[in-house]
């Protein structure tokens, strides 16, 4: 199971959120008719205290722009919003406060692209475990993925 | 009859001319073709001497008879440098026995933050025999622009602190010292391995 809510802010979000639950990750994105977080998965680091990336795929199947903002984990201090970007061979990093994805779309984190920063590993994070990352939705929604650790 | 013999004649041209490709193509002597951007000609690569982590002094001069793999990135980037590395780990796998001739030199351009340990703690987390070097900033930023590149220091308000904008390719240097190819971000390992055992072989 990919997504769960831990806390809802709305009834209407958390019904919808539910109802990703009941197996819809395995249709087309365009099926969707919430908003879904797949396929996460965090780079192993051998040191506690160390920063490493998580990447999650959005699929959006609202009518709305979803915004996501305020990511967290128990096995990280800190969990930022990132992008890198390549501009004609240099690369670049910027910390981001969200991320809208657009009605009916899917937005997937990838290297060199969108990616969150875990900072402050609490342990080492070692391939095969989870990792739970927590999340804010501009629905009022609170939701989580477990993402797996790849080395 | 005439007429029969110059055809004749030209069918044996065709199949000498077939041939001598086949042969040609056999013994290498067509034109190096490479899946990564290739350097046209191939430039004299310039000098790179650096601290190695495990605390020798590396030097690009050294490596003849290698083929080097040189990125520019640093150990507080969690996203392209790690990635990069990994793919550095599976193209290590891939060549095998050959990953011998070759080697895997990650630069770090931020030597305040990346002392010996700490950078030699990052690359033996992909591979044990890959190298991490570095230098004081006047000696990096001379060996960045020699290779037409540049990084710099840019400041934010993450936790992890400043970030740095560094070159995002890996630079290829030849068993005789010459800079041959350039992989951007993403490099495709079949295509990597392909090419490096092309200049294990001479191309």
């Amino acid at each position: 199971m990919r997504l769960s809510v831990t806390r809802a802010a709305a009834l209407a979000s958390m019904l919808a959120t539910l109802a990703a639950l009941a197996g819809c990750h395995h249709e087309p994105p365009v099926s969707a008719t919430t908003f879904e977080l797949h396929d996460a998965w965090v780079r192993a680091t051998p040191d506690s205290g160390s920063t490493t990336a998580a990447y999650i795929r959005f699929v959006n199947g609202t009518r709305d722009t979803v915004w996501v903002s305020r990511f967290s984990s128990d096995d990280a201090s800190t969990v930022e919003l990132h992008q890198s970007a390549d501009t004609a061979g240099e690369m670049h990093m910027a910390m981001l406060d969200s991320l809208a994805v657009a009605p009916d779309h899917s937005l997937s984190m990838r290297p060199g692209s969108y990616h969150l920063m875990l900072i402050g590993t609490t342990h080492p994070l070692v391939a095969g475990t989870m990792v739970r990352i927590v999340m804010h939705l501009s629905n009022g929604a609170v939701v989580s993925t477990s993402a797996r650790v790849r080395s | 009859m005439q007429r029969f013999a110059a055809r004749s004649l030209f069918g044996n041209r065709a199949a000498i001319v077939a041939a001598s490709c086949f042969v040609a193509i056999a013994t290498g002597c067509r034109p190096p073709s490479f899946h990564g951007t290739a350097y046209e000609p191939p430039e004299v690569a310039p000098p790179v001497v650096l601290h190695e982590a495990r605390g020798a002094r590396f030097s690009l001069a050294d490596q003849r008879g290698s083929v080097v793999l040189l990125y520019f990135g640093y150990t507080h980037c969690p996203d392209v440098c790690p990635t990069t590395l990994s793919d550095w780990k599976r193209v290590k796998t891939s060549l095998g026995r050959d990953a011998s001739r070759v080697r895997f030199v990650f630069v770090s351009v931020d030597p305040d933050r990346d002392d010996p340990a700490t950078l030699q703690r990052y690359v033996s987390r992909f591979d044990p025999d890959f190298i991490g070097a570095t230098g004081d900033s006047a000696t990096l930023a001379g060996i960045e622009h020699s290779f037409h590149v540049s990084s710099s220091r840019e400041e934010s308000a993450s936790a992890s602190g400043y970030s740095m904008t560094h070159p995002s390719q890996t630079f290829v240097i030849d068993k005789s010292g010459n800079l041959r190819l350039l992989y951007s971000f993403g490099m495709q390992t079949s295509d990597v391995v392909s090419d490096i055992r092309q200049l294990l072989r001479g191309a």
